[in-house]
C-alpha cells in the first residue's frame, strides 16, 4: 500500500510540474507587453522599462520560469493586474463561496443520483430505467448556463419565489442565505447528478447479478436488505472514481453558473479576470484550481486502493 | 464486412440511437442549406420591430433587441456550432489518434513522456483550458476551434493508445512484422483501422461536448463576437431580455440542446452496437 501510495504521489508530482509549465508556457503566449498592460496606456517607455526589470521580464525564460516555480512553492501565484493584490489573497477570499455553491451542489447531486440508479438497475427496462436514463442523459447535455437562465426566468421571474441573483447573508437569517443558494446549486449539480445516475446504474446492474448477491436472495433476505446492505456498497466503489471526475466538472460549471447568478466565488472571479485582460489572474485561478482537482484524484485514488486492495498491487506492477 | 453489417443492424434497431441520428441529421440539414431554410436574412436589422414575442407576423420565434428574425439566426447558428464542433473534434482527434498510436506502439520513455503530458492537460477541467487559451489566443473562429481542438486531444491519445497496446501484442501483428512490414505501415495499414470503431464512439461524444465548449465560450463573450449568429451569442444576448423576451434565450438554449442530447444517444447507441456486452 505504501509503494502505491509513493507512486501515486509521484506521479501527481510530475503532472504538477508539468501543468506549471503548460500554464508558464500559455501565459507568455499572451501577445503585447505584460508590463505595458500592467501600467496602462499613461506609462512612458522608462516606466515599462523599469516594470519589465522589476517582474523579471527581461531575463532568459528558463530563469524566468525558476523564478515562477519557486514562487509557487511558496503558495505565491503573483500579484493580480488589476486589483493590484496578491492573487492568492484574493482566491483565499472567493473560495469558502464557490466551497459552499459545491459541496451544496454535489450534495444534491448524490442524494438525487444514487436512488435514482439504484432504481433504474433494479427495475431495468422498466418505466423508471428509461425514464430516470433519459432524464440522466438530458442532464448530461444541458448546457449549464441555459438550466441557470430557466430558473430563473420560472422562478424568479415568473413566480417570484426565489432571488435571481447575488449571495445571501446568516446576518439577514437563515433563508435569505438559503434562498440564494437554490438555484444556482441546482444548475451545478444537473450534470454530475446525471454522470452519477448513469455510473450508479451500470454499477449496481454489474453487482446484482453476482453470485454473492443471489446467495444472499437465496438466504431469504429481503430485497431491500440485499440491494442496499449487499449490493449497494460494492456498486459504491466505481462511484469514487467518477465522483473525483464530477469535481472537475463541478469546476468547470462554477464559472458558469457564478456568471449567471452572480455569486462572488472564484469563477466569478475567473471571469472578472478574463473581461480586465487580467492575465496574471487567470493563470493563478486555473493553477489553482487544476491543484485543488489532481489533489482530489490523488486523495481518492487511494482511497479507492484502500477500498479494493488489488488496485494498489496491479498498479505498482506486484502480481 | 459481416461484422460492420452486424454493428449496423444493431444500431439500426436501437430506436434512441434512431433518434439520435435524425436530430443529428436535421441540424446539420439546416446548417448546410441555411441560406434555403432561414426565412430572412440573419443580420438585417428592423429596430421598429424589436423583441417581437413568438407568432408574431412573418417572425415565427419572435425578434431580438435588434428587430433580427431569431429563426434565421438560429438556423444560421448551427453553421457555425457544427463547423467549430466537427473542425475542432477533426484536428484534435487526428493529433490525438497519431499520438497515441506513437505512444502506444514505440512504448518506453516515448510514452512515458507523452501520457504525462496527456495527463496534465486532462488534469486541466475542460472549460477552464479552453477559457485559458482563448485568452491568450484571442476571439475569433480559428482560435476558437484550435483551442477546443487542444482540449479534446488527450482524451482521443488515451483512447487510441490503450487499443494500440492491446493490438500490437496480437499475432496476426507479429506475423506482418516478421514479414518485414515497416512501423509505419503496420500502425497505419493494420492497427489505426482496428481503432476505429472506438475513435468513432469517443468522436461523436466529444463533438457533443465540443457544441457544449463553443456555446460556454461564446456565452462568456471569448467566442464568436457579434454580430455574427450562433447559439451561445444567441443566449448571451437573451440574458439581459430575460423578462421581455424568454423565447431568445429558451429557443438557442434548446438547439444546444437538442444538437448535444442528438450526438449523445447517437454516441450512445453506436457504443452498445460495436460492444452488446455494454448495453447491460
Amino acid at each position: 500500500m505504501l509503494r502505491f501510495i509513493v507512486h501515486r504521489f509521484f506521479g501527481f508530482i510530475s503532472i504538477m510540474f508539468i501543468v506549471s509549465i503548460v500554464i508558464f508556457s500559455i501565459t507568455r503566449m499572451i501577445p503585447g507587453d505584460p508590463a505595458a498592460v500592467l501600467l496602462g496606456p499613461q506609462a512612458t517607455l522608462a516606466d515599462i522599462e523599469a516594470m519589465r526589470e522589476r517582474l523579471g521580464l527581461n531575463q532568459p525564460y528558463l530563469v524566468q520560469y525558476a523564478s515562477f516555480l519557486t514562487g509557487l512553492l511558496h503558495g505565491d501565484l503573483g500579484t493580480s493586474i488589476y486589483y493590484h493584490q496578491s492573487v492568492m489573497s484574493l482566491i483565499l477570499e472567493r473560495l469558502p463561496n464557490t466551497i459552499i455553491l459545491g459541496t451544496t451542489a454535489l450534495a444534491i447531486a448524490i442524494t438525487v443520483a444514487i436512488p435514482m440508479g439504484v432504481l433504474s438497475a433494479t427495475k431495468q427496462y422498466s418505466f423508471w430505467d428509461y425514464g430516470g436514463m433519459m432524464v440522466a442523459l438530458i442532464g448530461v447535455s444541458m448546457p449549464v448556463f441555459w438550466l441557470g437562465l430557466m430558473l430563473v426566468l420560472l422562478f424568479s421571474v415568473n413566480l417570484g419565489w426565489l432571488p435571481a441573483t447575488g449571495m445571501g447573508s446568516m446576518k439577514e437569517g437563515l433563508w435569505d442565505f438559503i434562498s440564494h443558494l437554490i438555484l444556482p446549486s441546482i444548475a451545478l449539480s444537473t450534470i454530475p447528478m446525471a454522470t452519477l445516475a448513469r455510473i450508479t446504474r451500470s454499477s449496481t446492474l454489474e453487482v446484482i447479478r453476482s453470485d454473492y448477491v443471489r446467495t444472499a436472495r437465496a438466504k431469504g433476505l429481503s430485497e431491500t436488505v440485499v440491494i442496499w446492505k449487499h449490493a449497494f456498497r460494492n456498486a459504491l466503489i466505481p462511484l469514487l472514481t467518477v465522483l473525483g471526475l464530477q469535481i472537475s466538472n463541478m469546476l468547470s460549471g462554477a464559472v458558469l453558473t457564478e456568471t449567471i447568478f452572480s455569486w462572488p466565488g472564484m469563477g466569478r472571479l475567473i471571469v472578472d479576470a478574463i473581461e480586465k485582460r487580467d492575465f496574471v489572474m487567470v493563470q493563478g485561478n486555473v493553477l489553482f484550481v487544476v491543484t485543488i482537482f489532481v489533489t482530489v484524484n490523488l486523495i481518492i485514488d487511494i482511497l479507492y486502493a484502500v477500498a479494493n486492495p488489488k488496485i494498489s498491487v496491479k498498479s505498482t506492477g506486484r502480481e | 464486412m459481416k461484422k460492420s453489417n452486424t454493428v449496423l443492424n444493431r444500431l439500426f434497431r436501437n430506436r434512441l440511437a434512431i433518434i439520435g441520428m435524425l436530430m443529428v441529421f436535421t441540424v446539420f440539414a439546416c446548417a448546410i442549406f441555411a441560406s434555403f431554410i432561414a426565412p430572412r436574412d440573419p443580420n438585417l436589422m428592423d429596430l421598429a420591430n424589436s423583441l417581437l414575442p413568438v407568432g408574431s407576423n412573418q417572425h415565427v420565434l419572435g425578434t431580438d433587441e435588434f428587430g433580427r428574425d431569431l429563426l434565421s439566426r438560429l438556423i444560421y447558428g448551427a453553421r457555425i456550432s457544427l463547423t467549430v464542433a466537427v473542425f475542432a473534434v477533426l484536428m484534435g482527434g487526428t493529433i490525438g489518434t497519431v499520438l497515441g498510436l506513437t505512444a502506444g506502439y514505440y512504448g518506453g520513455k516515448i510514452e512515458a513522456v507523452t501520457m504525462r503530458i496527456m495527463d496534465a492537460l486532462f488534469a486541466f477541467p475542460t472549460v477552464l483550458l479552453a477559457i485559458t487559451l482563448m485568452t491568450v489566443l484571442g476571439q475569433g473562429l480559428n482560435n476558437l476551434i484550435l483551442a477546443i481542438s487542444i482540449v479534446a486531444v488527450p482524451g482521443f491519445a488515451r483512447i487510441v493508445r490503450g487499443e494500440t497496446l492491446v493490438i500490437k501484442n496480437e499475432e496476426y501483428i507479429e506475423v506482418i512484422r516478421s514479414l518485414g512490414a515497416s512501423d509505419a505501415r503496420i500502425v497505419f495499414r493494420h492497427i489505426l483501422p482496428n481503432c476505429v470503431a472506438s475513435i468513432t464512439v469517443y468522436a461523436s461524444m466529444c463533438t457533443a461536448g465540443a457544441i457544449l465548449s463553443e456555446a460556454s465560450l461564446s456565452f462568456l463573450g471569448l467566442g464568436i463576437q457579434p454580430p455574427t449568429a450562433t447559439w451561445g451569442t444567441i443566449l448571451r444576448g437573451g440574458q439581459e431580455f430575460l423578462a421581455v423576451s424568454p423565447q431568445i434565450a429558451t429557443c438557442s438554449g434548446l438547439a444546444i440542446l437538442i444538437t448535444v442530447l442528438g450526438f449523445n444517444l447517437f454516441g450512445d447507441g453506436l457504443r452498445d452496437a460495436l460492444d452488446p456486452k455494454l448495453k447491460q
